[in-house]
């Protein structure tokens, strides 16, 4: 019994309710204390203004008690609060989404270390981009897409998309960035085992350290030129381009909205004049060179 | 056979011998960079004789005696600048063909700024290269010239003489790509997928930058362009001409404009995307561009190492053409190579003349008056006096003078 009375009284609705009743309680009592004063202890003018302050506070007395009823007794409160209570779950639920796919990369990386799953770094690396790119777009992203309400709502969908751009953008510069080091990794492998071959060939090994340079500039160069031509990296390259642009984009948005409060001109703005100024100019050009022709025939 | 093993001694005594090299070499590297380093490029002396925009229509001074009746006119690419036919004194394609007595004019797109953003091929092609043209035909007073175009600047030229076959004599392409239906070269797998978005990079970026399409062109081969080429300067960092030259060169590379957007996009999709122009179904402002409207002699050199535009890229436009005197000269080097290759040099060069001397005939001369008001017989040294872009004055992205002087 004692348990469910402390239950009750640790829930937020109940422990609110508390405080705003203690609260008009309050400040019921103060506006009664004020009111209550004697009329004849009140002179000239600055009993005239007593009276309308002492009005002014049994109108608030009023609002307030009719505030309250509004609040408590008609459980509107009960139900804000417990709504309230629904949106740090949406954060969870992003949150706990997030952690699965990257404990479950985790547990696959693990696997593949203790040789009980196939371990290869590069698909590991491509695997953990992947999923990088699923456990985004099922949680964060979804959360920046929300749609927003009230006066500020276009402002806050703009930074939304920016920050939103500019996690995608990070995501396939990593990929990116990871294709361009699979190289340099492998030709370093590489030239250690291209040199333990060396010990069984007619030449042996060379003495100058140049020698082995130029042989690993060479292998990384051959290995470049693999990966450049692979169908992985060309798409690599053409996301990270694509959400460089898309990236841009949703900067200029949110740079014209933070511009429109200083006298500048935005990039909109500006590339309107620069287009009126390129369809003026080839109009002049074009005539300019219509009259000197008509000059130059009506001359012969 | 028996296993050896690995000379850890002769290797480490080599490295040691090395940094010994270094230690000594070092005090005169220091002098050589620290001392005033002559690394100007395109200083060959030259006027400007007309400018439209950003655009300026520059004349070179001859060097020789005038040995051709007909003047040639260079159109460089829009990526990069001209500044590289005129590298260093030595490896200098302007004045060779300077030298050989060609009266030369070239086109120099300068920065495009925002307000170029929506220049298209046509404003290009029948803007800016057809303007510059009229002016060497009225100056000259001739009705026809002597065309040559550097890589992308090629294909416009194509474009140009198939538009306008009346005004060219002669067309030269070098390294010029026409054909981009390969996957030869990393360009055309990369930006050729109609996954590369051009429509999103353009209209967010407006033009592209060239410091992107630098990054573009570095991780063609990050081991030699990234690594291997600054090894190769420490190594020889004590010697002022290498030092030098290399200079010249790294101001070239990274002396990159921005491309117009409107004519990236342009140039991606119909080109990279599309292949249109090779197919004959091109379009600028409307006006189909027809290769077998190019009946003027056309000779076609290109690099068999280029990475950049394969030969693959530049082959099929002599047989596209309607012309029936074509050439094709496949040279074994590279695409920047072919410019400044002291090799090259010796066979770049030497070919335009004998080929332009040979189609030499007496061009029949222009209605109009010649307005040229000073005639270029004199030599570069005579007419230095009268100089209107005198060395120092060229400006730098920034807008910046003599800075590369």
């Amino acid at each position: 019994m004692d348990n469910q009375h402390e239950q009750e009284q640790s829930q937020p609705e109940n422990f609110v309710s508390a405080w705003i009743k203690s609260s008009f309680d309050f400040w019921q009592i103060w506006a009664k204390n004020v009111a209550g004063v004697p009329q004849s202890e009140e002179k000239g003018s600055q009993g005239t203004a007593q009276k309308s302050t002492s009005g002014s506070y049994a109108a608030f007395l009023e609002m307030s008690r009719s505030l309250k009823a509004a609040l408590i007794e008609s459980g509107v409160l009960n139900s804000c609060l417990t709504d309230m209570g629904k949106h740090p779950e949406i954060s969870m639920k992003f949150a706990q989404l997030f952690f699965d796919q990257v404990f479950k990369q985790l547990q696959e990386s693990m696997a593949g270390f203790q040789g009980s799953g196939p371990f290869s770094a590069d698909k590991n690396d491509e695997d953990l981009f992947a999923s990088l790119r699923q456990t985004y777009a099922q949680g964060l992203e979804k959360m920046f897409n929300l749609p927003q309400l009230g006066m500020t709502r276009a402002y806050q969908e703009r930074m939304n998309e920016a920050l939103d751009r500019f996690n995608q953008l990070c995501v396939a510069a990593a990929r990116f960035v990871s294709l361009l080091n699979g190289p340099v990794e492998r030709s370093w492998i590489e030239l250690h085992n291209t040199v333990a071959r060396m010990s069984e060939g007619e030449d042996g090994y060379p003495d100058s350290p140049e020698e082995y340079y130029k042989l690993w500039i060479k292998l990384m160069e051959g290995d470049y030129m693999k990966l450049f031509k692979a169908e992985e990296f060309v798409d690599a390259f053409h996301q990270v381009v694509n959400q460089y642009s898309d990236f841009q984009g949703a900067q200029q948005k949110v740079l014209a909205d933070a511009l429109q409060f200083l006298p500048v001109a935005n990039k909109e703005e500006l590339d309107e004049v620069a287009k009126e100024n390129y369809f003026l100019k080839k109009e002049v050009k074009k005539l300019a060179k219509r009259v000197k022709e008509l000059e130059k025939s009506s001359a012969a | 056979m028996t296993k050896k093993t690995f000379p850890m001694d002769r290797v480490m005594e080599h490295m040691m011998q090395n940094m010994e090299q270094w230690q000594a070499k070092w005090p005169k590297a220091e002098k050589v960079l620290t001392s005033e380093l002559e690394t100007g490029i395109a200083t060959t002396p030259c006027d400007v004789v007309y400018e439209e925009d950003r655009v300026k229509l520059k004349h070179y001074r001859p060097l020789a005696e005038p040995q051709y009746k007909t003047p040639l006119f260079i159109v460089y690419a829009l990526i990069n600048r001209e500044t590289m036919l005129d590298l260093q004194p030595d490896r200098s394609v302007v004045q060779n063909l300077l030298q050989n007595g060609i009266d030369l004019y070239m086109l120099d797109w300068g920065y495009p700024s925002r307000k170029d953003r929506f220049l298209t091929i046509d404003d290009h092609v029948n803007g800016y290269i057809d303007n510059a043209l009229d002016v060497i035909l009225e100056r000259e007073g001739l009705s026809r010239l002597n065309l040559m175009g550097v890589c992308m600047g090629g294909s416009f030229c194509s474009m140009y003489a198939s538009l306008h076959p009346h005004k060219v004599k002669n067309l030269i392409l070098t390294v010029t790509p026409t054909n981009f239906d390969t996957d030869q070269g990393l360009l055309h797998t990369w930006w050729g997928n109609t996954n590369f978005h051009v429509d999103r990079l353009v209209n967010f970026q407006g033009n592209i930058s060239g410091d992107l399409l630098n990054l573009n062109f570095l991780l063609m081969n990050p081991p030699r362009l990234m690594i291997d080429k600054y090894m190769g300067f420490l190594q020889n960092m004590d010697d002022k001409n290498f030092v030098e030259n290399f200079m010249r060169m790294e101001k070239w590379i990274f002396d990159s404009p921005d491309v117009p957007g409107e004519t990236f996009r342009q140039f991606i999709k119909d080109c990279y995307h599309e292949n249109r122009l090779i197919q004959n179904k091109m379009e600028l402002a409307g006006r189909k561009v027809d290769l077998k409207k190019i009946t003027m002699p056309v000779l076609n050199i290109y690099g068999l190492f280029d990475h950049l535009v394969p030969p693959a890229a530049c082959e099929k436009i002599s047989k596209a053409v309607g012309s029936k005197d074509t050439e094709d000269v496949p040279l074994k080097t590279g695409h920047i190579g072919i410019y400044v290759s002291s090799k090259s040099q010796k066979e770049f060069v030497p070919k335009i003349c004998q080929w332009l001397k040979d189609r030499d005939t007496p061009e029949p001369k222009s209605t109009q008056k010649t307005t040229r008001k000073t005639p270029a017989r004199k030599t570069a040294k005579a007419g230095q006096k009268k100089t209107t872009v005198k060395k120092g004055t060229e400006k730098n992205r920034s807008g910046q003078t003599g800075a590369t002087e």
